[in-house]
């Protein structure tokens, strides 16, 4: 967040009111006289409040010495209008600052030139949700949301969902025997092909949705966790993708594999190429998508 | 060894570590946290959650879809 100090000095100063709310000016005084910090330039806690660019609000900004402006307008939140080419920029424009965001977004490119159409659109739609969601949360008024924004970034029990399995205590083993069935059925389908493309994105995209609606699991205390003892597995999943990119770049293209230098799909090929392998991996991907639902 | 089995090699090492890291994590003093623990941790945010959701997506249709 910008200091408040550098948003004003691009604007003529006008003086008004440090509080519009002429009941709430007495205490706002009251407590720079008594030098709570704003009478020495220190950006008081309260009532004041700051507005990023991008928001249209009329609040006043404080830049310390009790002189306001009005807010800076700048077109950041303009994805609120809901438009597509709003969207896009301000995924674009915020991306980069969500590293989840730029993921999915490289790996939607990366899809798209490996021959992948729907993976390509459904990674980059879920990152353009993140960035246009990360968009309007910056473009809002700093304050007290952004302590809401500051909660919705840091870790904390999920936000619950649609349901939650512990009342539902029959959908577990109803689910499993349904991605039994599901296996057995999709598993027919010819890999590769549009029935199971569709077949397997529709679970996926649904998946997309609860979570972002939050957890399916029971509400339950997050474990403490040593930030550096997580390390480990980072270093683990960023070397496997290490390797399966390097994997991908030494193929012929992008889209013909190589006997030599194998992608883990290339060396799932003879498993998937039989019905019962299809649906023991079918089965197992649902398995591990619920798994993950609950978290 | 050809460079096929390296690449295998590779993958394997990988595995293991990733198995060694599990049972290391059961340890009562472990400072290395399950990998359960650090899905928690990551999918408390709405961020962390669509992100490995969206990964969960694309490992399907990478192995069966087009």
């Amino acid at each position: 967040v910008a200091a408040p100090s550098s948003l004003t000095c691009r604007r003529p100063r006008v003086m008004v009111p440090v509080n519009p709310d002429p009941s709430a000016q007495l205490p706002a005084f009251s407590s720079l006289s008594l030098g709570h910090g704003a009478a020495e330039g220190r950006r008081p806690q309260e009532p004041y409040s700051f507005s990023r660019p991008g928001t249209t609000s009329p609040s006043p900004v404080f830049d310390g010495t009790r002189q306001v402006t009005a807010a800076p307008t700048v077109t950041a939140g303009a994805a609120e209008r809901h438009g597509i080419l709003h969207t896009v920029a301000a995924t674009v424009w915020f991306g980069p600052r969500d590293p989840v965001v730029s993921i999915l977004l490289l790996a939607s490119i990366f899809d798209g030139l490996s021959g992948n159409p729907v993976d390509a659109l459904l990674l980059f739609a879920a990152g353009a949700a993140l960035g246009r969601e990360r968009a309007l949360r910056e473009g809002r008024e700093v304050g007290p949301s952004r302590m809401a924004a500051h909660e919705e970034a840091s870790p904390r029990p999920g936000p619950r969902g649609l349901i939650t399995v512990g009342r539902l205590p029959l959908l577990t083993p109803i689910l499993l025997a349904g991605a039994l069935i599901y296996g057995v059925i999709v598993g027919g389908f010819e890999r590769f092909s549009w029935p199971m493309t569709l077949a397997v994105a529709g679970p996926g995209a649904l998946a997309l949705a609860v979570a972002w609606r939050g957890s399916l699991g029971p509400q339950r205390e997050l474990p403490t966790a040593d930030s550096g003892g997580a390390g480990p597995w980072g270093l683990a999943f960023a070397a496997f993708g290490l390797w399966e990119f390097t994997n991908l770049i030494l193929q012929p293209s992008w889209s013909i594999g190589s006997y030599d230098h194998p992608t883990l799909s290339l060396l799932s090929d003879p498993l998937l190429s039989i019905h019962s392998g299809r649906s023991t991996g079918l089965f197992l991907w649902l398995a591990l998508g619920w798994y993950l639902a609950k978290r | 060894m050809t460079s096929r089995q390296f690449s295998v090699a590779v993958y394997v090492v990988i595995a293991l570590a990733g198995v060694a890291l599990q049972l290391l994590s059961l340890g009562r003093q472990s400072r290395i946290p399950s990998l359960g623990t650090v899905l928690s941790r990551v999918m408390a945010s709405r961020s962390g959650r669509v992100g490995i959701m969206a990964g969960w997506m694309w490992l399907g249709l990478h192995f069966f879809g087009r």
